[in-house]
Protein backbone atom coordinates (compact mmCIF):
# COMPACT_ATOMS: atom_id res chain seq x y z
CA UNK A 1 0.00 0.00 0.00
CA UNK A 2 1.30 3.24 -0.69
CA UNK A 3 1.88 5.18 2.52
CA UNK A 4 2.52 8.30 0.71
CA UNK A 5 -0.19 11.53 0.87
CA UNK A 6 -2.67 11.01 -2.29
CA UNK A 7 -4.58 12.52 -4.34
CA UNK A 8 -7.15 10.64 -6.42
CA UNK A 9 -7.56 11.33 -10.14
CA UNK A 10 -10.68 9.59 -11.28
CA UNK A 11 -10.10 10.06 -15.03
CA UNK A 12 -7.45 10.31 -17.40
CA UNK A 13 -9.11 14.07 -18.98
CA UNK A 14 -9.61 15.41 -15.09
CA UNK A 15 -8.12 18.73 -14.05
CA UNK A 16 -9.16 18.37 -10.45
CA UNK A 17 -8.30 15.46 -7.94
CA UNK A 18 -9.53 14.51 -4.89
CA UNK A 19 -7.37 14.60 -1.54
CA UNK A 20 -7.39 11.47 0.24
CA UNK A 21 -6.15 12.80 3.56
CA UNK A 22 -5.64 15.64 4.88
CA UNK A 23 -2.70 17.94 3.06
CA UNK A 24 -0.64 21.40 4.49
CA UNK A 25 0.22 23.73 2.71
CA UNK A 26 3.09 23.62 0.40
CA UNK A 27 3.41 19.61 0.88
CA UNK A 28 4.40 17.12 -1.52
CA UNK A 29 1.65 14.42 -2.78
CA UNK A 30 0.79 11.54 -5.11
CA UNK A 31 -1.62 11.50 -7.82
CA UNK A 32 -3.16 8.25 -7.97
CA UNK A 33 -5.71 6.91 -10.36
CA UNK A 34 -8.57 4.87 -9.73
CA UNK A 35 -6.69 1.71 -9.54
CA UNK A 36 -4.38 3.09 -6.87
CA UNK A 37 -1.42 3.58 -9.20
CA UNK A 38 0.85 6.35 -8.84
CA UNK A 39 1.02 8.77 -12.11
CA UNK A 40 2.90 11.54 -10.48
CA UNK A 41 3.09 14.10 -7.86
CA UNK A 42 2.09 17.71 -7.65
CA UNK A 43 3.19 20.49 -4.86
CA UNK A 44 -0.11 21.73 -2.98
CA UNK A 45 -0.29 25.60 -2.32
CA UNK A 46 -3.15 25.71 0.16
CA UNK A 47 -4.08 23.59 2.99
CA UNK A 48 -6.51 20.80 1.95
CA UNK A 49 -9.11 18.69 3.88
CA UNK A 50 -9.85 14.80 3.19
CA UNK A 51 -12.43 14.64 0.28
CA UNK A 52 -11.56 18.27 -0.70
CA UNK A 53 -10.36 19.09 -4.86
CA UNK A 54 -6.77 20.27 -5.58
CA UNK A 55 -6.42 21.58 -9.45
CA UNK A 56 -4.16 19.59 -11.20
CA UNK A 57 -3.75 22.28 -13.90
CA UNK A 58 -3.37 25.97 -14.17
CA UNK A 59 -7.30 26.65 -14.80
CA UNK A 60 -8.38 30.11 -15.94
CA UNK A 61 -11.72 31.94 -15.87
CA UNK A 62 -14.28 30.55 -17.41
CA UNK A 63 -12.76 27.41 -18.03
CA UNK A 64 -14.57 24.51 -17.52
CA UNK A 65 -13.54 22.01 -14.43
CA UNK A 66 -13.80 18.06 -15.34
CA UNK A 67 -13.86 15.71 -12.51
CA UNK A 68 -15.06 11.60 -13.53
CA UNK A 69 -13.83 13.01 -17.03
CA UNK A 70 -17.20 15.02 -17.13
CA UNK A 71 -17.96 18.58 -16.55
CA UNK A 72 -18.59 19.60 -13.21
CA UNK A 73 -18.91 23.31 -13.14
CA UNK A 74 -16.71 26.57 -14.71
CA UNK A 75 -13.86 28.60 -12.38
CA UNK A 76 -15.33 32.07 -11.74
CA UNK A 77 -11.42 32.69 -10.86
CA UNK A 78 -8.75 31.69 -12.17
CA UNK A 79 -7.10 28.84 -10.19
CA UNK A 80 -3.30 27.64 -10.16
CA UNK A 81 -2.09 23.78 -10.59
CA UNK A 82 -2.26 23.09 -6.73
CA UNK A 83 -4.75 25.22 -5.36
CA UNK A 84 -8.21 24.45 -3.46
CA UNK A 85 -11.22 23.78 -5.83
CA UNK A 86 -14.43 24.72 -4.12
CA UNK A 87 -17.27 26.95 -4.05
CA UNK A 88 -15.39 30.01 -3.94
CA UNK A 89 -13.77 29.44 -6.99
CA UNK A 90 -16.19 27.55 -9.23
CA UNK A 91 -19.67 27.29 -10.12
CA UNK A 92 -22.26 24.90 -11.54
CA UNK A 93 -23.72 25.46 -15.45
CA UNK A 94 -26.62 23.51 -13.94
CA UNK A 95 -28.44 25.42 -11.08
CA UNK A 96 -26.28 27.90 -8.90
CA UNK A 97 -26.70 27.54 -4.88
CA UNK A 98 -27.81 30.52 -4.54
CA UNK A 99 -25.34 33.75 -3.44
CA UNK A 100 -26.26 34.11 0.14
CA UNK A 101 -26.30 30.52 1.00
CA UNK A 102 -22.77 30.28 -0.86
CA UNK A 103 -21.41 33.53 1.71
CA UNK A 104 -23.45 31.37 4.48
CA UNK A 105 -21.56 27.85 3.68
CA UNK A 106 -18.33 29.82 3.53
CA UNK A 107 -18.33 31.87 6.83
CA UNK A 108 -19.53 28.32 8.68
CA UNK A 109 -16.41 25.99 6.94
CA UNK A 110 -13.47 25.43 8.57
CA UNK A 111 -11.24 25.80 5.43
CA UNK A 112 -11.93 29.37 5.03
CA UNK A 113 -11.15 30.20 8.28
CA UNK A 114 -7.75 28.73 8.00
CA UNK B 1 -28.38 -18.36 -6.92
CA UNK B 2 -31.11 -18.70 -4.01
CA UNK B 3 -31.84 -17.57 -0.10
CA UNK B 4 -34.75 -17.88 2.41
CA UNK B 5 -37.22 -15.67 2.08
CA UNK B 6 -41.17 -15.78 2.72
CA UNK B 7 -43.60 -16.73 -0.44
CA UNK B 8 -46.69 -15.18 0.18
CA UNK B 9 -49.82 -16.65 -1.30
CA UNK B 10 -49.92 -14.05 -3.69
CA UNK B 11 -46.95 -15.15 -5.31
CA UNK B 12 -44.71 -11.72 -3.64
CA UNK B 13 -41.75 -12.65 -2.20
CA UNK B 14 -40.82 -10.61 1.30
CA UNK B 15 -37.63 -10.83 3.54
CA UNK B 16 -39.52 -9.14 6.43
CA UNK B 17 -42.86 -9.51 8.11
CA UNK B 18 -45.30 -6.22 8.85
CA UNK B 19 -48.73 -5.15 9.03
CA UNK B 20 -49.56 -1.62 7.77
CA UNK B 21 -52.11 0.99 9.63
CA UNK B 22 -52.79 3.26 7.29
CA UNK B 23 -54.65 6.73 7.78
CA UNK B 24 -55.91 8.23 5.00
CA UNK B 25 -55.56 11.70 6.48
CA UNK B 26 -53.86 13.70 8.63
CA UNK B 27 -55.79 13.89 12.11
CA UNK B 28 -55.15 10.23 12.66
CA UNK B 29 -51.88 9.77 13.91
CA UNK B 30 -52.83 9.11 17.50
CA UNK B 31 -55.61 6.70 16.52
CA UNK B 32 -52.80 4.65 14.24
CA UNK B 33 -50.11 4.77 17.26
CA UNK B 34 -52.67 3.79 19.86
CA UNK B 35 -53.37 0.66 17.57
CA UNK B 36 -49.72 -0.12 17.11
CA UNK B 37 -47.98 0.28 20.32
CA UNK B 38 -49.58 -2.79 20.98
CA UNK B 39 -47.32 -4.66 18.73
CA UNK B 40 -44.10 -4.89 17.70
CA UNK B 41 -44.54 -5.53 13.43
CA UNK B 42 -47.06 -3.11 12.88
CA UNK B 43 -45.99 -0.02 11.17
CA UNK B 44 -47.72 2.82 10.49
CA UNK B 45 -48.44 5.97 8.09
CA UNK B 46 -50.54 8.70 7.60
CA UNK B 47 -50.64 11.34 5.04
CA UNK B 48 -49.40 15.14 5.50
CA UNK B 49 -51.29 16.27 2.64
CA UNK B 50 -54.64 16.37 4.20
CA UNK B 51 -58.26 14.48 3.08
CA UNK B 52 -58.83 16.27 -0.29
CA UNK B 53 -58.59 13.71 -3.18
CA UNK B 54 -58.60 15.65 -6.38
CA UNK B 55 -54.57 16.62 -6.11
CA UNK B 56 -53.80 13.69 -3.84
CA UNK B 57 -53.55 11.04 -6.13
CA UNK B 58 -49.96 10.85 -5.54
CA UNK B 59 -50.76 10.29 -2.19
CA UNK B 60 -53.41 7.99 -2.62
CA UNK B 61 -50.57 5.72 -4.98
CA UNK B 62 -48.07 5.78 -2.91
CA UNK B 63 -50.17 4.64 0.43
CA UNK B 64 -51.36 1.83 -2.09
CA UNK B 65 -48.06 0.92 -2.53
CA UNK B 66 -46.58 0.87 0.56
CA UNK B 67 -49.86 -1.76 0.94
CA UNK B 68 -48.30 -3.68 -1.91
CA UNK B 69 -45.10 -4.00 -0.76
CA UNK B 70 -44.08 -7.54 -0.33
CA UNK B 71 -42.57 -6.94 3.27
CA UNK B 72 -46.79 -6.63 4.08
CA UNK B 73 -48.49 -9.11 5.20
CA UNK B 74 -52.00 -7.53 6.33
CA UNK B 75 -53.16 -3.92 5.57
CA UNK B 76 -55.28 -1.57 7.98
CA UNK B 77 -56.99 1.52 6.47
CA UNK B 78 -58.50 3.88 8.72
CA UNK B 79 -60.73 6.48 7.69
CA UNK B 80 -62.57 9.02 9.94
CA UNK B 81 -65.48 8.82 7.23
CA UNK B 82 -65.46 12.32 6.40
CA UNK B 83 -62.20 12.63 3.94
CA UNK B 84 -62.17 13.21 0.05
CA UNK B 85 -59.21 10.06 -0.15
CA UNK B 86 -61.80 7.32 1.27
CA UNK B 87 -60.02 4.14 2.09
CA UNK B 88 -61.81 2.36 -0.52
CA UNK B 89 -59.75 3.99 -3.07
CA UNK B 90 -56.34 3.20 -1.34
CA UNK B 91 -57.94 -0.54 -1.21
CA UNK B 92 -58.73 0.48 -5.15
CA UNK B 93 -55.35 1.31 -6.18
CA UNK B 94 -53.76 -2.02 -4.73
CA UNK B 95 -52.47 -4.48 -7.34
CA UNK B 96 -51.80 -7.74 -5.28
CA UNK B 97 -54.06 -9.02 -2.92
CA UNK B 98 -53.38 -9.70 0.62
CA UNK B 99 -55.64 -9.39 3.95
CA UNK B 100 -56.81 -5.47 3.91
CA UNK B 101 -59.73 -4.37 6.29
CA UNK B 102 -61.20 -0.89 6.45
CA UNK B 103 -62.53 1.07 9.20
CA UNK B 104 -64.63 3.76 9.92
CA UNK B 105 -64.39 6.25 13.13
CA UNK B 106 -67.42 7.73 12.51
CA UNK B 107 -69.10 4.38 11.71
CA UNK B 108 -67.47 2.23 14.75
CA UNK B 109 -68.52 4.90 17.06
CA UNK B 110 -65.65 6.93 17.79
CA UNK B 111 -61.65 7.03 18.58
CA UNK B 112 -61.50 4.22 21.44
CA UNK B 113 -63.89 1.96 19.72
CA UNK B 114 -61.80 2.25 16.89
CA UNK B 115 -58.60 1.51 18.22
CA UNK B 116 -59.64 -1.44 20.17
CA UNK B 117 -61.82 -2.94 16.69
CA UNK B 118 -57.96 -1.83 15.28
CA UNK B 119 -55.77 -4.22 17.59
CA UNK B 120 -58.37 -6.97 17.10
CA UNK B 121 -58.28 -6.93 13.54
CA UNK B 122 -54.35 -7.23 13.84
CA UNK B 123 -54.38 -9.98 16.65
CA UNK B 124 -56.69 -11.59 14.01
CA UNK B 125 -54.80 -11.48 10.99
CA UNK B 126 -51.64 -12.52 13.07
CA UNK B 127 -53.61 -15.78 14.15
CA UNK B 128 -54.60 -16.51 10.17
CA UNK B 129 -50.72 -15.93 8.94
CA UNK B 130 -48.33 -19.59 7.78
CA UNK B 131 -44.57 -17.73 8.19
CA UNK B 132 -41.96 -19.71 7.03
CA UNK B 133 -38.81 -18.94 5.29
CA UNK B 134 -38.26 -21.08 2.01
CA UNK B 135 -35.33 -21.26 -0.55
CA UNK B 136 -36.59 -18.70 -3.38
CA UNK B 137 -34.28 -17.53 -6.74
CA UNK B 138 -32.01 -14.29 -6.06
CA UNK B 139 -34.11 -12.79 -9.12
CA UNK B 140 -36.74 -12.42 -6.89
CA UNK B 141 -35.00 -9.57 -4.96
CA UNK B 142 -35.76 -5.88 -5.48
CA UNK B 143 -33.24 -3.18 -4.01
CA UNK B 144 -34.03 0.68 -3.46
CA UNK B 145 -30.56 2.46 -3.67
CA UNK B 146 -30.17 5.66 -2.65
CA UNK B 147 -27.58 8.35 -1.21
CA UNK B 148 -27.36 10.41 1.72
CA UNK B 149 -25.32 12.42 3.44
CA UNK B 150 -22.61 12.63 0.21
CA UNK B 151 -19.25 14.26 0.39
CA UNK B 152 -16.93 13.80 -1.97
CA UNK B 153 -15.74 10.20 -0.77
CA UNK B 154 -19.09 8.81 -1.82
CA UNK B 155 -17.88 9.36 -5.18
CA UNK B 156 -14.54 7.79 -4.61
CA UNK B 157 -15.90 4.62 -2.43
CA UNK B 158 -19.48 3.85 -1.32
CA UNK B 159 -21.42 4.82 -4.56
CA UNK B 160 -18.81 2.83 -6.90
CA UNK B 161 -18.97 -0.35 -4.68
CA UNK B 162 -22.62 -0.15 -3.68
CA UNK B 163 -22.96 0.11 -8.04
CA UNK B 164 -20.68 -3.38 -8.02
CA UNK B 165 -22.95 -4.95 -5.45
CA UNK B 166 -26.14 -3.78 -8.25
CA UNK B 167 -24.31 -5.03 -10.96
CA UNK B 168 -23.83 -8.56 -8.75
CA UNK B 169 -27.65 -8.84 -8.00
CA UNK B 170 -28.65 -7.87 -11.58
CA UNK B 171 -26.08 -10.46 -12.76
CA UNK B 172 -28.23 -13.01 -10.85
CA UNK B 173 -31.55 -12.09 -12.18
CA UNK B 174 -32.42 -8.91 -9.59
CA UNK B 175 -33.72 -5.68 -9.66
CA UNK B 176 -32.30 -2.03 -8.47
CA UNK B 177 -33.92 1.17 -8.78
CA UNK B 178 -31.90 3.94 -7.89
CA UNK B 179 -33.90 7.59 -8.15
CA UNK B 180 -33.27 11.30 -7.33
CA UNK B 181 -33.24 12.60 -10.66
CA UNK B 182 -31.80 16.00 -9.34
CA UNK B 183 -28.77 14.07 -8.73
CA UNK B 184 -28.65 12.73 -12.59
CA UNK B 185 -28.17 16.46 -13.26
CA UNK B 186 -24.71 16.56 -14.91
CA UNK B 187 -24.06 12.79 -15.53
CA UNK B 188 -27.15 11.97 -17.97
CA UNK B 189 -24.42 11.29 -20.74
CA UNK B 190 -23.50 8.15 -18.44
CA UNK B 191 -27.39 7.43 -17.87
CA UNK B 192 -28.39 7.87 -21.30
CA UNK B 193 -25.99 5.38 -22.70
CA UNK B 194 -26.96 2.22 -20.75
CA UNK B 195 -30.37 3.01 -22.07
CA UNK B 196 -32.14 -0.25 -23.18
CA UNK B 197 -33.29 1.46 -26.34
CA UNK B 198 -33.98 4.97 -27.87
CA UNK B 199 -37.61 5.60 -26.06
CA UNK B 200 -35.72 4.77 -22.73
CA UNK B 201 -33.00 7.40 -23.38
CA UNK B 202 -35.13 9.99 -24.03
CA UNK B 203 -37.36 9.53 -20.89
CA UNK B 204 -34.27 9.67 -18.57
CA UNK B 205 -32.89 12.75 -20.86
CA UNK B 206 -36.58 14.31 -20.17
CA UNK B 207 -37.28 13.26 -16.66
CA UNK B 208 -33.91 14.87 -15.88
CA UNK B 209 -34.58 18.14 -17.64
CA UNK B 210 -38.27 18.42 -16.02
CA UNK B 211 -36.57 17.65 -12.50
CA UNK B 212 -33.73 20.79 -13.43
CA UNK B 213 -36.55 23.11 -14.12
CA UNK B 214 -38.38 22.44 -11.15
CA UNK B 215 -35.40 23.65 -9.38
CA UNK B 216 -34.69 26.59 -11.34
CA UNK B 217 -37.13 28.98 -11.11
CA UNK B 218 -36.21 32.39 -11.67
CA UNK B 219 -36.00 34.68 -8.67
CA UNK B 220 -36.53 32.10 -6.16
CA UNK B 221 -33.35 31.10 -4.21
CA UNK B 222 -33.34 27.23 -3.55
CA UNK B 223 -30.99 25.25 -1.78
CA UNK B 224 -30.97 21.20 -3.43
CA UNK B 225 -27.05 20.92 -1.86
CA UNK B 226 -26.91 20.69 1.84
CA UNK B 227 -24.25 22.32 4.04
CA UNK B 228 -22.81 18.71 4.33
CA UNK B 229 -22.50 18.16 1.38
CA UNK B 230 -20.45 21.24 0.64
CA UNK B 231 -18.90 20.87 3.42
CA UNK B 232 -17.87 17.27 2.48
CA UNK B 233 -16.57 18.46 -0.59
CA UNK B 234 -18.72 18.45 -2.81
CA UNK B 235 -19.00 22.12 -4.60
CA UNK B 236 -21.30 21.73 -7.83
CA UNK B 237 -24.69 19.72 -8.58
CA UNK B 238 -22.90 18.18 -11.41
CA UNK B 239 -20.25 16.79 -9.34
CA UNK B 240 -22.48 15.24 -6.20
CA UNK B 241 -24.38 13.79 -9.37
CA UNK B 242 -21.40 12.26 -11.11
CA UNK B 243 -20.52 10.53 -7.86
CA UNK B 244 -24.30 9.44 -7.15
CA UNK B 245 -24.82 8.29 -10.26
CA UNK B 246 -22.56 5.20 -9.03
CA UNK B 247 -24.59 4.16 -7.45
CA UNK B 248 -26.62 2.87 -9.96
CA UNK B 249 -23.79 0.34 -11.57
CA UNK B 250 -23.24 -0.03 -14.79
CA UNK B 251 -25.85 -2.35 -16.21
CA UNK B 252 -28.69 -1.63 -18.85
CA UNK B 253 -31.09 0.91 -17.77
CA UNK B 254 -34.64 -0.91 -18.65
CA UNK B 255 -36.79 2.17 -17.84
CA UNK B 256 -37.70 5.09 -15.89
CA UNK B 257 -40.07 4.37 -13.55
CA UNK B 258 -43.20 7.45 -13.83
CA UNK B 259 -44.62 9.06 -11.43
CA UNK B 260 -47.26 11.75 -11.72
CA UNK B 261 -51.14 12.30 -11.02
CA UNK B 262 -51.80 9.49 -12.49
CA UNK B 263 -49.40 6.34 -11.90
CA UNK B 264 -46.85 5.66 -9.51
CA UNK B 265 -45.06 3.15 -11.85
CA UNK B 266 -43.44 -0.25 -11.02
CA UNK B 267 -40.59 -2.25 -12.23
CA UNK B 268 -42.42 -4.21 -15.06
CA UNK B 269 -38.96 -6.34 -15.91
CA UNK B 270 -35.74 -7.14 -13.70
CA UNK B 271 -32.78 -4.74 -14.10
CA UNK B 272 -31.83 -1.41 -13.23
CA UNK B 273 -34.46 1.31 -13.27
CA UNK B 274 -34.51 4.93 -12.84
CA UNK B 275 -37.57 5.59 -10.49
CA UNK B 276 -38.65 10.04 -11.25
CA UNK B 277 -39.01 11.07 -7.67
CA UNK B 278 -37.11 13.43 -5.01
CA UNK B 279 -33.94 13.15 -3.35
CA UNK B 280 -35.53 14.06 0.41
CA UNK B 281 -34.98 11.07 2.43
CA UNK B 282 -38.17 10.09 4.18
CA UNK B 283 -40.42 11.04 1.05
CA UNK B 284 -37.76 9.07 -1.29
CA UNK B 285 -37.43 5.80 0.73
CA UNK B 286 -41.64 5.55 0.91
CA UNK B 287 -41.68 6.20 -2.75
CA UNK B 288 -38.98 3.23 -3.47
CA UNK B 289 -41.14 0.87 -0.85
CA UNK B 290 -44.24 1.77 -2.91
CA UNK B 291 -42.47 0.73 -6.04
CA UNK B 292 -41.82 -2.72 -4.49
CA UNK B 293 -38.69 -2.61 -2.53
CA UNK B 294 -37.50 -4.77 -0.09
CA UNK B 295 -34.29 -3.61 0.91
CA UNK B 296 -32.98 -0.56 1.00
CA UNK B 297 -28.73 0.02 -0.04
CA UNK B 298 -28.26 3.52 1.63
CA UNK B 299 -24.83 5.22 1.05
CA UNK B 300 -22.98 7.90 2.81
CA UNK B 301 -20.28 10.04 2.97
CA UNK B 302 -20.43 12.09 6.15
CA UNK B 303 -22.13 9.47 7.81
CA UNK B 304 -26.11 9.89 7.91
CA UNK B 305 -27.68 7.19 10.42
CA UNK B 306 -31.03 6.77 8.60
CA UNK B 307 -32.89 3.13 8.40
CA UNK B 308 -36.34 2.55 6.54
CA UNK B 309 -38.88 1.23 8.30
CA UNK B 310 -40.60 -1.13 5.77
CA UNK B 311 -37.04 -2.07 3.91
CA UNK B 312 -34.48 -3.08 6.19
CA UNK B 313 -31.50 -0.58 5.02
CA UNK B 314 -27.55 -1.59 4.82
CA UNK B 315 -25.85 1.69 5.37
CA UNK B 316 -22.78 1.80 3.52
CA UNK B 317 -20.15 4.34 4.61
CA UNK B 318 -17.48 5.95 2.62
CA UNK B 319 -14.44 6.35 4.49
CA UNK B 320 -13.21 5.23 7.75
CA UNK B 321 -13.04 8.75 9.58
CA UNK B 322 -16.95 8.53 9.63
CA UNK B 323 -17.40 4.77 9.77
CA UNK B 324 -14.90 4.61 12.78
CA UNK B 325 -16.96 7.56 14.55
CA UNK B 326 -20.30 5.74 13.82
CA UNK B 327 -18.91 2.20 13.87
CA UNK B 328 -22.43 1.37 15.56
CA UNK B 329 -24.44 2.55 13.03
CA UNK B 330 -22.70 1.53 9.98
CA UNK B 331 -23.29 -2.09 7.79
CA UNK B 332 -20.15 -1.91 5.50
CA UNK B 333 -16.58 0.85 5.44
CA UNK B 334 -16.36 1.21 2.09
CA UNK B 335 -13.62 3.48 3.05
CA UNK B 336 -11.32 0.60 3.10
CA UNK B 337 -10.88 1.29 -0.59
CA UNK B 338 -9.79 4.87 0.23
CA UNK B 339 -7.47 3.15 2.81
CA UNK B 340 -5.93 0.63 0.17
CA UNK B 341 -7.19 -2.18 1.83
CA UNK B 342 -9.35 -3.45 -0.33
CA UNK B 343 -10.41 -3.18 -3.68
CA UNK B 344 -14.03 -2.35 -5.49
CA UNK B 345 -14.48 -5.79 -6.38
CA UNK B 346 -13.82 -7.26 -2.95
CA UNK B 347 -16.59 -4.66 -1.13
CA UNK B 348 -18.76 -4.64 -3.58
CA UNK B 349 -18.80 -8.45 -3.09
CA UNK B 350 -19.27 -7.62 0.59
CA UNK B 351 -22.07 -5.40 0.32
CA UNK B 352 -23.67 -7.92 -1.96
CA UNK B 353 -23.30 -10.72 0.27
CA UNK B 354 -24.94 -8.33 3.05
CA UNK B 355 -28.04 -8.15 0.91
CA UNK B 356 -28.38 -11.53 0.95
CA UNK B 357 -28.12 -12.10 4.72
CA UNK B 358 -30.32 -9.05 4.93
CA UNK B 359 -32.96 -10.70 3.08
CA UNK B 360 -32.88 -13.87 4.82
CA UNK B 361 -33.39 -12.20 8.28
CA UNK B 362 -30.41 -11.07 9.38
CA UNK B 363 -30.79 -7.40 11.22
CA UNK B 364 -28.92 -4.54 10.01
CA UNK B 365 -27.40 -2.38 12.42
CA UNK B 366 -30.35 0.23 13.06
CA UNK B 367 -33.22 -1.90 12.17
CA UNK B 368 -36.64 -1.01 14.03
CA UNK B 369 -34.41 1.94 15.72
CA UNK B 370 -33.10 4.70 13.83
CA UNK B 371 -36.18 4.62 11.52
CA UNK B 372 -37.43 7.25 9.82
CA UNK B 373 -41.32 8.14 9.09
CA UNK B 374 -42.99 7.97 5.67
CA UNK B 375 -43.31 11.18 4.25
CA UNK B 376 -44.97 10.93 1.07
CA UNK B 377 -43.42 13.33 -1.92
CA UNK B 378 -45.93 14.70 -4.11
CA UNK B 379 -45.09 17.41 -7.37
CA UNK B 380 -47.55 20.05 -6.71
CA UNK B 381 -50.01 19.50 -9.67
CA UNK B 382 -50.30 23.61 -9.81
CA UNK B 383 -46.86 24.15 -10.53
CA UNK B 384 -46.59 20.92 -12.87
CA UNK B 385 -49.09 23.07 -14.75
CA UNK B 386 -47.05 25.83 -15.14
CA UNK B 387 -43.85 24.49 -15.41
CA UNK B 388 -45.38 22.19 -18.44
CA UNK B 389 -46.75 25.26 -20.10
CA UNK B 390 -43.56 27.74 -20.08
Amino acid sequence: MNKNLRIIKMDVNDNVGTALQNIKSGEIVDIIDKENKRLNSIKVINEIYLGYKVSLDDINIKDNVIKYGYNIGKAYKNIQKGELVHIHNIKSNRIEIPDYRREAMMNEMEIYKT
Amino acid sequence: MKFKGYIRENGQVGVRNYYLLIGVCDALDGILDNISKEFKDVLTVTSEHGCPAAGNEQVINNLAGLADNPNIIGVIIVGLGCEGVKPEMVKKEMTVKKPVKIIKVTEIGGTIKTIKKGREIISNMKKKQKIKRELIDVNRITIGVKCGGSDTTSGISGNICAGNAVDRLVDKGGTAIFTEPIECIGGEENLIERAINKKVAKDIKNTILAEQKRWSIPNVDIEFMCFGNVNGGLSTIEEKSLGAIHKSGTKPIQGVLKYNNNILEKPSKKGVYLQDGTMLFSHCITHLAAAGCQILLFTTGIGATVESQIMPTIRVCSNSKAYNNLKDDMDVNAGKFIDGENSVEEIGEEIFNKIISVAEGEKTKLEGIGYSGFSIYKKDPRLEYYLNKY
